[in-house]
């Protein structure tokens, strides 16, 4: 019986959909929620980066201070400077920050479209070098064969080969996403932990870096009260005055960081929120519309495809 | 029963509170200087209990961060294997141009 290259071309492209259609694709709220949870990571790492170098520094500073106000009674001893945190303790978190970093991205790259839409250009030189072979002298006298069927061969590979990188992601992106909640869970709960809280007005239930940052800055203020005590008859009006305009600013500043160490704690939050997010997402079940629409819709791209290939005939 | 962490922490915190208090309302410098100084040594205590705190957390951070790793090596493998299908593409494409090639010699050298 006779089909019409159209006909035949058409039960090709729903063929094909059909095939890519029975494994499905990664749902769209995955792609939606990757770069989502990205730049949770990102925010929540450069935050929490900020959260223990501000403790440091701020513990710097009020050593330095200490040392000044003390120098005429005490002098000085090198033993009088030291770190906050063991640089190794820093450095631990830093790394699984860094690893968290380095999941997300790879996580991104494996469930992103890039890879799709380079297959998609290395299927299509396919295509145009199958076309430029089956239109030689020799190859005709070899076999017979048109463009038509070079551009058949070439949407067919690309649409096995998208089914296999879709299978692939679909059996095992939802496992590794799974498999990844818990320590994402664990590292913010341990992240949120360091950070602590500060002390409330009877200077109870504070702990962590909250805590220390809360402390260092009241320290700070001790520190430029007795400065200004102990120096207060050689300063001339505007010095004094400066000085003193630093005890209502460091007032401010103790709450302005502590607020914004709280606030690095709800980025932690939100990073487990944005993973869960995810994982919901890889596990959904897409509804017979949603389902048809990506019938449809990779159809469509089948063709568009198969379009593209023709263009060049 | 031996006090929790938080309920040492707390007995320091309330007096470094109540001596910063005492601090502001001093109304001589020796008095000034002298609860500072107490300040200070309890500051130092309570810098000691975070540092401990936090310092008690390091080795989970460490069990974790070798699982993170262990899964981003699984989703590198992944990314491999979807690396290798797109490739196996760009290898049959060569070939299809070798063969092309081929026959072109062929060609000019059988006529």
């Amino acid at each position: 019986m006779y089909r019409s290259p159209h006909h035949r071309y058409g039960t090709l492209t729903w063929g094909l959909a059909l095939l890519f259609a029975t494994v499905g694709c990664i749902s769209p709220a995955v792609h939606k929620n990757v770069p989502a949870f990205a730049n949770a990571v990102t925010l929540a790492t450069e935050n929490t980066k900020s959260a223990f170098d501000a403790v440091e520094q701020t513990y710097e500073n009020v050593q330095a201070e200490r040392i000044v106000v003390n120098y005429d009674t005490q002098g000085f001893n090198p033993k009088m400077v030291n770190r906050f945190l063991d640089p190794e303790d820093l450095e631990v978190r830093l790394t699984l920050l860094d690893a968290l970093q380095r999941y997300a991205s790879t996580l991104a790259d494996v469930s992103g479209d890039e890879k799709l839409d380079l297959f998609d250009d290395k299927t299509r030189a396919l295509g145009s070098s199958l076309q430029s072979l089956t239109g030689k002298a020799a190859f005709q006298k070899l076999v017979s064969s048109s463009a038509r069927d070079a551009n058949i061969a070439a949407t067919a590979v690309n649409a096995l080969g998208r089914w296999f990188i879709e299978r692939k992601r679909q059996q095992r992106l939802p496992q590794l996403i799974e498999e990844m909640q818990d320590p994402v869970k664990s590292t913010a709960e341990l992240l949120e932990a360091d950070i602590g809280s500060a002390p409330d007005e009877r200077g109870r239930g504070g702990h962590g870096l909250r805590d220390q940052l809360w402390n260092e800055y009241t320290q700070a203020l001790l520190q430029q009260v007795a400065f200004i005590d102990h120096n207060k008859d050689h300063f001339d009006p505007a010095s004094k005055a400066a000085e003193i305009r630093k005890l209502p600013a460091l007032v401010r500043q103790r709450s302005l960081a502590d607020q914004t160490l709280k606030q690095t704690q709800a980025a932690l939050t939100e990073l487990v929120d944005a993973h869960g997010a995810l994982l919901r997402a890889t596990k959904a079940k897409t509804d017979v519309h949603t389902e048809f629409s990506a019938l449809i819709s990779e159809a469509q791209r089948i063709k568009s495809f198969y379009d593209s290939l023709q263009k060049k005939d | 029963m031996n006090p929790s962490q938080q309920e040492v922490h707390d007995v320091f915190g309330e007096l470094y509170q109540s001596l910063t208090e005492a601090y502001w309302v001093a109304s001589t410098i020796v008095d000034k200087d002298r609860l500072r100084g107490a300040a200070d040594a309890v500051f130092d205590i309570l810098t000691a209990l975070n540092r401990a705190d936090i310092k008690s957390r390091t080795e989970e951070y460490a069990i974790l961060k070798d699982q993170v790793n262990s899964i981003t090596k699984k989703l590198a493998a992944l990314q491999s294997e979807i690396d290798s299908i797109i490739h196996n593409v760009t290898v049959a494409t060569s070939v299809v141009q070798a063969i092309g090639k081929g026959l072109d010699f062929a060609d000019k050298f059988f006529v």
